[in-house]
């Protein structure tokens, strides 16, 4: 019992953190109550191997797994109804390095606040954006959450940050005065 | 845009330059009209942005689930690291100390395994459960690809053991991908392949100590086939027949280098 203590105190302590990134990746609060469940009992049955690794972005990296296993089910039964576009759409993960005009598609997708921006960010993009801006991670946090290099941190928060911008901007044309 | 230390107004803004850096480069900004429109225009991006998105809360009733599940879960790391008695063989006749969480976790699925049978060692049981684990619907595979490129930097990524992954596709042995499970409190890396309608999981962990021959067993429907190369132990289960996981297990065999062998 002193183990669940021990879980409770370290790792429990960021079931916030954990929610907000699942809220972010899957959207639906019933599915992140789930993605977050599963999540937790993971994190509890593997604690003894985190071997003193910094406990919240070790919950996060398991998280975000299991919320990405969440939309990849998801997207496969909906492909099933709808052909593979649905998945991608859903997705968005499918080439989040490649160059496709993101500010534009953010424009034609959300309802114009930057939370509806940031939520028709392709999935790649917004996750390092919620655990930079909503969470403060640093980037070598953020590394160990999504499994990558701290320079594909650095990139994908470059982009993402310019796709909002651009978003923003074009909402609110007096404030782009000398911003280029 | 023109000043190239704009580029790292971001790293400065995130708080990512060491003391130095940062110093210089808000002396530099401190000149620089760009670079200062640049940097409200980050800071304005950064507020606007904070002041928009929620960072959603838990919400009280799933803290209460997730306490129940717990509270309904063995706490698992005390129960599998407990060393076996001392008079026992190495991994023989202990299945009772883990058989409280094994029970546990096998009742909860409603399986009617017998437990604690004395010459079961609990590895196997670990496995078996494991194994019964996964093969609960959308349990089975952490990275699902017939891709050895894909599956085998994931195990890099996540596993202790990077074992040997290979797709025998042309044998018979689908790839299907792979995940990470426990066995006697070891992490363990889990290849898994298709063969027909038959799911075989392969587990692989690393165990210098034990001097384990090859050896077949049968176990409520499954067929677990266990070997050793190297200082890796090996251990492939499924409910195919036990030719096919001796099929399986020669291949591996031959897919390793030659001092890795045996």
């Amino acid at each position: 019992m002193a183990d669940r203590r021990r879980f409770e105190a370290e790792v429990l302590v960021h079931l916030d953190a954990a929610y907000n990134l699942a809220r972010w990746l899957v959207r639906a609060p019933a599915d992140a109550d789930d993605v977050v469940q599963d999540a937790v009992l993971r994190a509890y049955r593997a604690d003894g191997d985190r071997r003193g690794a910094d406990a919240r972005p070790w919950l996060l990296a398991i998280v975000r797994h299991c919320a990405l296993r969440h939309l990849e089910r998801r997207g496969r039964a909906l492909r099933r109804e709808a052909g593979a576009e649905g998945e991608e759409a859903l997705l968005g993960l499918a080439a989040p390095e490649a160059d496709e005009p993101l500010a534009a598609a953010l424009r034609a997708e959300s309802q114009g606040s930057l939370a509806a921006a940031l939520e028709a960010l392709p999935a790649g993009f917004r996750e390092v954006l919620v655990l930079r801006e909503l969470e403060d991670l640093s980037y070598r946090e953020i590394a160990a959450v999504i499994d990558a290099p701290v320079g594909t941190v650095m990139s994908r928060l470059a982009r993402a940050r310019a796709a909002l911008r651009a978003f923003w901007q074009a909402g609110r044309p007096e404030a782009g005065h000398g911003l280029r | 845009m023109a000043c190239a230390e704009s580029a790292r107004l971001a790293l400065l803004e995130d708080g990512e330059l060491a003391p130095p850096e940062a110093a210089a480069l808000e002396r530099h900004v401190a000149t620089c009209a760009d670079c200062r429109l640049e940097r409200e225009a980050t800071r304005a991006l950064r507020a606007a942005l904070r002041r928009s998105a929620e960072r959603h809360r838990a919400p009280a009733a799933l803290r209460a689930r997730i306490g129940a599940a717990l509270e309904a879960e063995p706490a698992p790391f005390a129960a599998t690291r407990r060393p076996p008695p001392a008079t026992a063989p190495r991994g023989r006749f202990w299945a009772g100390a883990g058989s409280g969480a094994l029970a546990a976790t096998l009742a909860a699925l409603a399986v009617a395994l017998v437990v604690g049978r004395g010459a079961t060692p609990a590895v196997e049981h670990d496995v078996v459960a494991a194994h019964l684990r996964a093969l609960l619907p959308g349990r089975a595979i952490d990275v699902e690809s017939s891709d050895r490129h894909t599956v085998k930097p994931w195990f890099a990524g996540h596993a202790d053991v990077s074992p040997p992954v290979v797709d025998f596709a042309a044998e018979g042995f689908v790839l299907a991908g792979g995940r990470i499970d426990y066995v006697g409190g070891e992490r363990a890396s889990v290849v898994v392949y298709r063969h027909g309608a038959h799911l075989i999981d392969v587990f692989v962990w690393r165990d210098p100590a034990a001097r384990q021959p090859t050896r077949a067993r049968s176990e409520n429907g499954f067929r677990l086939l266990s070997w050793r190369a190297g200082d890796l132990a090996f251990c492939a289960i499924s409910d195919t027949a036990e030719a096919e996981l001796v099929a399986l297990k020669d291949l591996l065999r031959q897919s390793l280098p030659g001092d890795a062998r045996e």
